[in-house]
């Protein structure tokens, strides 16, 4: 009796207990969080953008089956929607003088669901106040912008900025280091959020990029 | 007897499957569920630090510009 139950400890232990419903590996490989696909005003981006500042945005977010909440969150205010419908839909009216004004007011939409990593998107709605156009050349795009623009990279890499005048630069908190020579700036994406504010010297006018680092799993 | 092994082995899985992978698995569920929560209230407040971070950045380079025009 006893060499029976052995053998049956040892199939139950050895054998693996294996079956088809085990839980896939994550897909993220970035510890803060994977790219939310959207659509603003029928045009798509992934995870990160600026767009420019209107009346209304129609902002469209295609969400997974098991999206438990999604979050819309600005400088100003905070959207919390549980069991949200798919797509989610959320017109953007920018509050006056609280979300339009001359310094940045992010949005970002976060979903969370309990069986998968969040998911993230972040946009830049910007104004007239910033009119200096831009090559950004971020994370192997490169890309001519408006007065704006974005950077999505792991932390540390090294992105360029250009601009058809020399400039001067100030970066937020947080931020990598920065150089620039003439209209030609390099810089290394730093931890979490940074913003870069230039300006021409000739022009006068501004530009800002915004950067997220992506901080990459443990092996 | 030996031919109810394989039974047995089976029967062994569905107990290790249901109450012990499972407690495993939900109690890593419910902190990956409170991690996530935990970083949508970070994320809610850099929104507002990079809005008071970015206006000290504009006005550092304001002035920089004033003084840089000024000696021309």
């Amino acid at each position: 009796m006893k060499s029976y139950i052995l053998i049956i400890l040892f199939l139950v232990l050895f054998s693996g207990c294996g079956s088809a419903s085990d839980t896939p590996p994550p897909v993220a490989t970035f510890k803060n969080a994977a790219t939310l696909p959207f659509m603003a005003d029928g045009v798509s981006y992934v995870g990160m953008a600026a767009i420019p500042r209107k009346l209304k945005t129609s902002l469209r977010f295609q969400l997974s089956k098991s999206a438990e909440r999604i979050v819309i969150s600005t400088c100003h205010r905070a959207v919390d929607t549980l069991n949200p419908p798919n797509p989610f839909v959320f017109d953007y009216y920018a509050v006056h003088l609280i979300e339009d004004t001359e310094s940045i007011c992010i949005l970002k939409a976060q979903v969370a669901s309990k069986t998968e990593p969040m998911l993230l998107a972040v946009i830049d709605f910007y104004g007239e106040e910033v009119s200096m156009p831009a090559w950004v050349t971020c994370n192997g795009t490169s890309l001519r912008t408006g007065g704006a623009s974005v950077c999505q990279a792991p932390v540390g890499l090294i992105q360029r900025i250009t601009f058809d005048e020399s400039v001067i630069v100030e970066p937020t908190e947080g931020c990598g280091k920065i150089e620039c020579t003439g209209g030609n700036c390099t810089f290394r994406i730093g931890t979490g959020y940074c913003t870069y504010v230039f300006r021409g010297l000739k022009s006068g006018l501004y530009h800002r990029t915004t950067t997220r680092g992506l901080t990459p799993m443990e092996d | 007897m030996l031919a109810f092994l394989p039974l047995f082995a089976k029967l062994g899985c569905w107990f290790l499957d249901k109450y012990i992978k499972d407690s495993i698995n939900k109690a890593a569920l419910k902190q990956q569920w409170l991690a996530t929560i935990h970083r949508i209230s970070l994320g809610v407040a850099e929104s507002v630090n990079l809005n008071d971070s970015y206006s000290d950045a504009k006005a550092r380079l304001d002035a920089r510009f004033a003084a840089l025009k000024g000696e021309k």
